[in-house]
């Protein structure tokens, strides 16, 4: 009996040991993705040639988060302006001197599920990670 | 065993995390310097010269700065950003049109060097990295960044 037991608490050490650390690598490495992908939008939407985040822009930057394996469902963008313009495409800029601010949200997903093996409660269903960033736009008319 | 690993298990993830807290801190310090040379001085423009008006330079870059880490107008965080520590502005520093650009500029005491083509903005500040595991050692970086004067 004592043999059993010893012999499941090793092997649920041993299988956590095993795979946290991927997974753990897993969510750093989604949550770099997507601040790169952040910082890419700020970049592009809020230099002088454009001075917006469009929806066309959005889809293109989902195609390329897919792949990196994300569901693009589960992708969540919110554009607004530092003045709260909350209409922004290429017909409502932010002109010079506003801040374009991008949020970007996706699911933990089960990633942290495997802690719960050795006893630390796993973040709960439906958290988000979130990638942010204002950037101040150079777009003059 | 089971220590070494957990060490390596921690100190990995620490490292992991700070790398991207650091590109984070600098994208912000790059952020502020970019909307502190957005400020163009237009009473100087309406006399034919390109220079930065410092008083606004310093108010938006340090909004810019802060605002991309989530922290309040002193630079402590909010309950949104990852950090646990006050941000610190080491130093601010407008480069005025006076100067022969190419400048040659140098801040010795930060180690940064570069040669600016226009009047700019360069921005050190001091962030600390909150680690998940106090038996790691503890990480704090001087971020520097800077940008010149845009125009088209």
């Amino acid at each position: 009996m004592k043999q059993i037991l010893v012999f499941i608490m090793f092997s649920t050490i041993i299988c956590w040991m095993m795979f946290a650390p991927i997974y753990k690598h897993v969510l750093i490495t989604r949550q770099a993705i997507l601040q790169q992908e952040v910082d890419y939008l700020l970049e592009v939407g809020a230099s002088g040639q454009y001075g917006y985040i469009s929806g066309n822009m959005i889809d293109q930057s989902k195609q390329r988060l897919a792949r990196f394996g994300l569901t693009t469902g589960s992708l969540q963008y919110e554009v607004s302006s530092t003045e709260g313009q909350t209409f922004i495409n290429d017909s409502y800029r932010v002109s010079r001197g506003d801040g374009i601010a991008l949020s970007l949200t996706y699911p933990y997903e089960r990633l942290t599920a495997i802690d719960a093996l050795i006893g630390i409660e796993p973040l709960p269903e439906g958290q988000l990670m979130r990638a942010y960033g204002v950037r101040m736009s150079e777009y003059v008319e | 065993m089971l220590v070494i690993w957990l060490m390596m298990y921690t100190e990995q993830l620490d490292h992991e995390l700070s790398m991207k807290a650091y590109y984070k801190g600098k994208q912000a310090v790059n952020r502020g310097a970019h909307a502190g040379a957005l400020q163009l001085d237009e009473l100087r423009l309406s006399e034919g010269v390109f220079a930065i008006d410092p008083e606004m330079a310093y108010q938006m870059a340090t909004e810019y700065l802060y605002a991309n880490l989530r922290l309040d107008e002193h630079g402590y965080p909010t309950s949104k950003s990852f950090l646990k520590e006050q941000v610190e502005l080491l130093h601010f520093e407008v480069l005025d049109a006076t100067l022969t650009y190419p400048y040659d500029y140098r801040l010795s005491e930060y180690g940064y060097s570069t040669t600016f083509d226009r009047p700019a903005v360069v921005i050190v500040i001091r962030m600390e990295y909150p680690r998940i595991f106090s038996s790691n050692n503890p990480v704090e970086w001087n971020i520097i960044g800077s940008s010149q004067l845009v125009f088209q």
